[in-house]
Protein backbone atom coordinates (compact mmCIF):
# COMPACT_ATOMS: atom_id res chain seq x y z
CA UNK A 1 0.00 0.00 0.00
CA UNK A 2 1.28 3.47 -0.84
CA UNK A 3 2.34 5.70 2.03
CA UNK A 4 -0.11 8.43 1.06
CA UNK A 5 -3.00 5.97 1.24
CA UNK A 6 -1.78 4.72 4.59
CA UNK A 7 -1.60 8.31 5.83
CA UNK A 8 -5.21 8.84 4.74
CA UNK A 9 -6.26 5.74 6.67
CA UNK A 10 -4.50 7.04 9.79
CA UNK A 11 -6.34 10.36 9.55
CA UNK A 12 -9.67 8.69 8.80
CA UNK A 13 -9.17 6.55 11.89
CA UNK A 14 -8.82 9.69 13.98
CA UNK A 15 -5.04 9.40 14.31
CA UNK A 16 -2.14 11.74 13.68
CA UNK A 17 0.55 11.19 11.04
CA UNK A 18 3.97 11.55 12.64
CA UNK A 19 6.06 10.96 9.50
CA UNK A 20 4.36 10.51 6.16
CA UNK A 21 7.49 9.04 4.57
CA UNK A 22 8.10 6.33 7.16
CA UNK A 23 5.95 3.25 6.57
CA UNK A 24 6.63 1.78 10.01
CA UNK A 25 5.73 5.05 11.67
CA UNK A 26 2.50 5.18 9.64
CA UNK A 27 1.59 1.67 10.73
CA UNK A 28 2.32 2.62 14.31
CA UNK A 29 0.16 5.74 13.94
CA UNK A 30 -2.66 3.63 12.57
CA UNK A 31 -2.42 1.10 15.41
CA UNK A 32 -2.44 3.89 17.98
CA UNK A 33 -5.55 5.39 16.40
CA UNK A 34 -7.40 2.08 16.33
CA UNK A 35 -6.40 1.08 19.86
CA UNK A 36 -7.22 4.48 21.36
CA UNK A 37 -10.09 5.81 19.31
CA UNK A 38 -10.39 9.57 19.26
CA UNK A 39 -13.31 10.61 21.44
CA UNK A 40 -15.18 13.47 19.89
CA UNK A 41 -18.80 14.49 19.57
CA UNK A 42 -20.79 15.15 16.42
CA UNK A 43 -22.77 18.35 16.17
CA UNK A 44 -26.02 17.96 14.24
CA UNK A 45 -26.73 20.83 11.87
CA UNK A 46 -30.34 21.37 12.91
CA UNK A 47 -31.45 21.22 9.29
CA UNK A 48 -30.64 18.01 7.45
CA UNK A 49 -28.90 15.66 9.88
CA UNK A 50 -30.14 13.19 12.47
CA UNK A 51 -29.30 9.76 13.90
CA UNK A 52 -31.28 6.88 12.43
CA UNK A 53 -31.29 3.74 14.55
CA UNK A 54 -30.75 0.49 12.65
CA UNK A 55 -34.06 -0.72 14.03
CA UNK A 56 -36.76 0.81 16.14
CA UNK A 57 -36.43 -0.07 19.83
CA UNK A 58 -39.53 -0.93 21.86
CA UNK A 59 -39.11 0.45 25.34
CA UNK A 60 -40.84 -1.49 28.13
CA UNK A 61 -43.21 0.15 30.59
CA UNK A 62 -41.26 1.44 33.56
CA UNK A 63 -38.15 1.62 31.44
CA UNK A 64 -36.47 4.74 30.16
CA UNK A 65 -34.80 6.39 27.20
CA UNK A 66 -31.70 8.40 28.10
CA UNK A 67 -29.62 10.90 26.18
CA UNK A 68 -26.60 12.97 27.12
CA UNK A 69 -27.38 16.20 25.30
CA UNK A 70 -25.77 19.63 25.09
CA UNK A 71 -26.96 22.92 23.66
CA UNK A 72 -24.63 25.88 23.29
CA UNK A 73 -25.46 29.06 25.15
CA UNK A 74 -25.23 30.85 21.80
CA UNK A 75 -27.80 28.56 20.20
CA UNK A 76 -30.95 30.50 19.33
CA UNK A 77 -32.96 27.58 17.97
CA UNK A 78 -36.40 26.95 19.38
CA UNK A 79 -38.72 24.40 17.78
CA UNK A 80 -36.62 21.25 17.63
CA UNK A 81 -37.04 17.50 18.00
CA UNK A 82 -34.74 15.45 20.19
CA UNK A 83 -36.19 11.99 19.57
CA UNK A 84 -39.22 10.22 18.10
CA UNK A 85 -40.56 6.87 17.14
CA UNK A 86 -40.44 6.12 13.41
CA UNK A 87 -44.05 6.51 12.29
CA UNK A 88 -45.51 9.16 14.54
CA UNK A 89 -44.71 11.44 17.45
CA UNK A 90 -46.47 9.36 20.11
CA UNK A 91 -43.07 8.73 21.66
CA UNK A 92 -41.35 12.06 21.27
CA UNK A 93 -39.31 14.67 23.04
CA UNK A 94 -39.09 18.15 21.58
CA UNK A 95 -38.60 21.84 22.30
CA UNK A 96 -41.58 24.16 22.01
CA UNK A 97 -39.35 27.18 22.53
CA UNK A 98 -35.78 27.77 23.60
CA UNK A 99 -35.01 25.50 26.58
CA UNK A 100 -38.68 24.39 26.92
CA UNK A 101 -38.83 20.61 26.68
CA UNK A 102 -42.05 18.68 26.14
CA UNK A 103 -43.02 15.07 25.57
CA UNK A 104 -45.60 13.81 23.08
CA UNK A 105 -49.24 14.07 24.11
CA UNK A 106 -49.76 10.28 24.07
CA UNK A 107 -48.35 10.03 27.58
CA UNK A 108 -45.95 7.26 26.59
CA UNK A 109 -43.26 9.47 28.09
CA UNK A 110 -44.80 10.16 31.48
CA UNK A 111 -41.98 12.20 32.97
CA UNK A 112 -38.74 13.84 31.87
CA UNK A 113 -35.78 14.07 34.21
CA UNK A 114 -32.83 16.36 33.57
CA UNK A 115 -29.81 15.26 35.58
CA UNK A 116 -32.11 13.19 37.79
CA UNK A 117 -34.68 15.89 38.53
CA UNK A 118 -38.13 16.19 36.97
CA UNK A 119 -37.87 19.16 34.59
CA UNK A 120 -39.56 20.99 31.74
CA UNK A 121 -36.47 22.86 30.57
CA UNK A 122 -33.04 21.99 29.27
CA UNK A 123 -30.57 24.83 29.83
CA UNK A 124 -28.63 25.99 26.81
CA UNK A 125 -25.43 26.28 28.80
CA UNK A 126 -22.56 24.51 26.95
CA UNK A 127 -22.85 21.57 29.32
CA UNK A 128 -23.96 18.00 28.74
CA UNK A 129 -27.09 17.07 30.65
CA UNK A 130 -28.57 13.62 31.02
CA UNK A 131 -32.17 13.56 29.88
CA UNK A 132 -34.16 10.58 31.08
CA UNK A 133 -37.58 9.90 29.58
CA UNK A 134 -39.67 7.67 31.86
CA UNK A 135 -41.89 5.31 29.88
CA UNK A 136 -45.46 4.33 30.75
CA UNK A 137 -47.38 1.60 28.92
CA UNK A 138 -46.11 -0.93 26.44
CA UNK A 139 -46.37 1.08 23.22
CA UNK A 140 -43.34 3.35 23.43
CA UNK A 141 -40.59 3.07 20.84
CA UNK A 142 -37.69 5.12 19.57
CA UNK A 143 -36.12 5.04 16.13
CA UNK A 144 -34.79 8.53 15.43
CA UNK A 145 -32.59 10.88 17.44
CA UNK A 146 -32.37 14.53 16.50
CA UNK A 147 -35.37 14.79 14.21
CA UNK A 148 -39.13 14.42 13.98
CA UNK A 149 -40.39 11.22 12.38
CA UNK A 150 -41.19 13.00 9.11
CA UNK A 151 -37.98 15.09 9.26
CA UNK A 152 -39.71 18.48 9.22
CA UNK A 153 -37.94 19.30 12.49
CA UNK A 154 -34.39 18.59 13.53
CA UNK A 155 -32.08 19.23 16.44
CA UNK A 156 -28.97 21.39 16.53
CA UNK A 157 -27.78 19.93 19.81
CA UNK A 158 -24.92 17.54 20.44
CA UNK A 159 -25.86 14.04 21.56
CA UNK A 160 -23.01 12.25 23.27
CA UNK A 161 -24.68 8.94 24.07
CA UNK A 162 -27.97 7.08 23.95
CA UNK A 163 -29.28 4.39 26.31
CA UNK A 164 -32.44 2.41 26.89
CA UNK A 165 -33.11 0.80 30.27
CA UNK A 166 -35.69 -1.78 31.24
CA UNK A 167 -37.99 -1.45 34.24
CA UNK A 168 -35.27 -2.68 36.61
CA UNK A 169 -32.86 -0.02 35.42
CA UNK A 170 -30.71 -2.45 33.45
CA UNK A 171 -29.19 -0.95 30.29
CA UNK A 172 -30.53 -2.98 27.36
CA UNK A 173 -29.30 -0.71 24.55
CA UNK A 174 -26.39 1.70 24.56
CA UNK A 175 -24.71 3.59 21.73
CA UNK A 176 -21.87 6.02 22.50
CA UNK A 177 -21.91 8.57 19.67
CA UNK A 178 -18.29 9.58 20.17
CA UNK A 179 -16.14 7.32 18.00
CA UNK A 180 -14.89 9.49 15.15
CA UNK A 181 -13.08 6.54 13.57
CA UNK A 182 -16.38 4.73 13.09
CA UNK A 183 -17.66 7.60 10.98
CA UNK A 184 -21.36 7.85 10.15
CA UNK A 185 -22.38 4.59 11.82
CA UNK A 186 -21.73 4.39 15.54
CA UNK A 187 -21.77 0.90 16.95
CA UNK A 188 -23.68 -0.30 20.00
CA UNK A 189 -21.81 -1.30 23.12
CA UNK A 190 -24.95 -2.91 24.58
CA UNK A 191 -27.58 -4.54 22.37
CA UNK A 192 -27.44 -4.82 18.61
CA UNK A 193 -28.97 -1.53 17.46
CA UNK A 194 -26.53 0.94 15.91
CA UNK A 195 -27.00 4.58 14.93
CA UNK A 196 -26.21 6.12 11.55
CA UNK A 197 -25.99 9.84 10.96
CA UNK A 198 -28.03 10.71 7.88
CA UNK A 199 -26.46 13.31 5.58
CA UNK A 200 -23.12 12.79 7.26
CA UNK A 201 -20.14 14.60 5.75
CA UNK A 202 -17.35 14.04 8.30
CA UNK A 203 -17.22 17.74 9.19
CA UNK A 204 -19.47 17.28 12.23
CA UNK A 205 -16.87 16.16 14.76
CA UNK A 206 -15.46 18.38 17.45
CA UNK A 207 -13.53 17.75 20.67
CA UNK A 208 -15.46 17.16 23.84
CA UNK A 209 -15.98 20.48 25.63
CA UNK B 1 -18.97 23.01 9.15
CA UNK B 2 -20.58 21.72 6.00
CA UNK B 3 -21.77 23.37 2.82
CA UNK B 4 -25.27 23.08 1.40
CA UNK B 5 -26.85 23.24 -2.03
CA UNK B 6 -30.52 23.70 -2.84
CA UNK B 7 -31.23 22.13 -6.21
CA UNK B 8 -34.39 21.50 -8.26
CA UNK B 9 -36.19 18.26 -7.41
CA UNK B 10 -36.09 17.01 -11.01
CA UNK B 11 -32.30 17.34 -11.19
CA UNK B 12 -31.97 15.40 -7.94
CA UNK B 13 -34.17 12.63 -9.34
CA UNK B 14 -32.26 12.52 -12.63
CA UNK B 15 -28.69 12.69 -11.36
CA UNK B 16 -28.10 12.80 -7.64
CA UNK B 17 -30.64 10.62 -5.89
CA UNK B 18 -28.15 7.79 -5.41
CA UNK B 19 -25.37 9.99 -4.05
CA UNK B 20 -27.71 11.99 -1.78
CA UNK B 21 -30.59 9.57 -1.06
CA UNK B 22 -31.77 11.39 2.07
CA UNK B 23 -31.67 14.96 0.76
CA UNK B 24 -34.55 16.78 2.50
CA UNK B 25 -37.38 18.06 0.31
CA UNK B 26 -38.42 21.71 0.53
CA UNK B 27 -41.11 22.79 -1.90
CA UNK B 28 -39.80 21.59 -5.29
CA UNK B 29 -36.18 21.54 -4.18
CA UNK B 30 -33.82 19.16 -2.45
CA UNK B 31 -31.10 20.09 0.01
CA UNK B 32 -27.71 18.48 -0.48
CA UNK B 33 -25.13 18.54 2.31
CA UNK B 34 -21.46 17.95 1.68
CA UNK B 35 -18.09 18.48 3.32
CA UNK B 36 -16.55 21.91 2.87
CA UNK B 37 -13.61 20.26 1.12
CA UNK B 38 -15.98 18.90 -1.56
CA UNK B 39 -17.59 22.25 -2.31
CA UNK B 40 -15.15 23.31 -5.00
CA UNK B 41 -15.35 20.01 -6.85
CA UNK B 42 -19.14 19.93 -6.70
CA UNK B 43 -19.40 23.45 -8.07
CA UNK B 44 -16.99 22.53 -10.85
CA UNK B 45 -18.82 19.30 -11.71
CA UNK B 46 -22.21 20.96 -11.96
CA UNK B 47 -21.30 24.46 -13.14
CA UNK B 48 -23.38 24.04 -16.31
CA UNK B 49 -26.50 23.96 -14.11
CA UNK B 50 -25.86 27.51 -13.08
CA UNK B 51 -24.78 28.18 -9.52
CA UNK B 52 -25.47 31.15 -7.29
CA UNK B 53 -24.13 31.64 -3.79
CA UNK B 54 -26.65 33.39 -1.57
CA UNK B 55 -26.36 34.32 2.07
CA UNK B 56 -29.70 36.08 2.53
CA UNK B 57 -32.52 33.69 3.35
CA UNK B 58 -34.97 36.20 1.87
CA UNK B 59 -33.21 36.00 -1.49
CA UNK B 60 -33.14 32.21 -1.27
CA UNK B 61 -36.87 32.04 -0.54
CA UNK B 62 -37.57 34.35 -3.51
CA UNK B 63 -35.40 32.12 -5.70
CA UNK B 64 -37.44 29.09 -4.67
CA UNK B 65 -40.84 30.74 -4.86
CA UNK B 66 -40.34 31.79 -8.47
CA UNK B 67 -38.97 28.33 -9.27
CA UNK B 68 -35.54 29.37 -10.55
CA UNK B 69 -33.31 26.52 -11.73
CA UNK B 70 -29.74 27.48 -10.80
CA UNK B 71 -28.38 25.75 -7.73
CA UNK B 72 -28.12 27.80 -4.58
CA UNK B 73 -24.98 27.28 -2.50
CA UNK B 74 -25.47 28.39 1.08
CA UNK B 75 -24.43 27.87 4.68
CA UNK B 76 -26.46 26.34 7.45
CA UNK B 77 -27.75 29.52 9.11
CA UNK B 78 -29.81 30.77 6.14
CA UNK B 79 -30.83 27.18 5.42
CA UNK B 80 -32.41 26.91 8.87
CA UNK B 81 -34.29 30.15 8.20
CA UNK B 82 -35.53 28.83 4.85
CA UNK B 83 -36.69 25.56 6.42
CA UNK B 84 -38.42 27.48 9.19
CA UNK B 85 -40.17 29.65 6.61
CA UNK B 86 -41.60 26.68 4.75
CA UNK B 87 -42.42 24.81 7.99
CA UNK B 88 -43.51 27.61 10.33
CA UNK B 89 -43.36 27.01 14.09
CA UNK B 90 -47.12 26.60 14.48
CA UNK B 91 -47.10 23.65 12.09
CA UNK B 92 -46.58 20.07 13.26
CA UNK B 93 -44.96 20.75 16.60
CA UNK B 94 -46.54 17.81 18.40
Amino acid sequence: MRNDLLAQIVIASGGTVTNKDDRNALLSDWLAAVESPQIEVARLDGATQYWQLSEEISVPSGGSIELDLMYDSANQSEIEYVLTSELNSDTSLFFTSKEALRAGSSGYISDVLVDGVSAVTLPYDDTFHTIKCIISGDLASVGILGARFNYTRNSSGVIKSFRVRDDSGLVINEIPLTNKAQGATQLATVGSVNATMINYTGDEWEPLP
Amino acid sequence: MSTYAIIPQEQWVDELIERFPNAPLIQNYRVLVFADAEAGQLKSDYSERGIVELSSYIEIIEHMEVDLKPWVILQVEPLREVMQYFNPPSYEVI
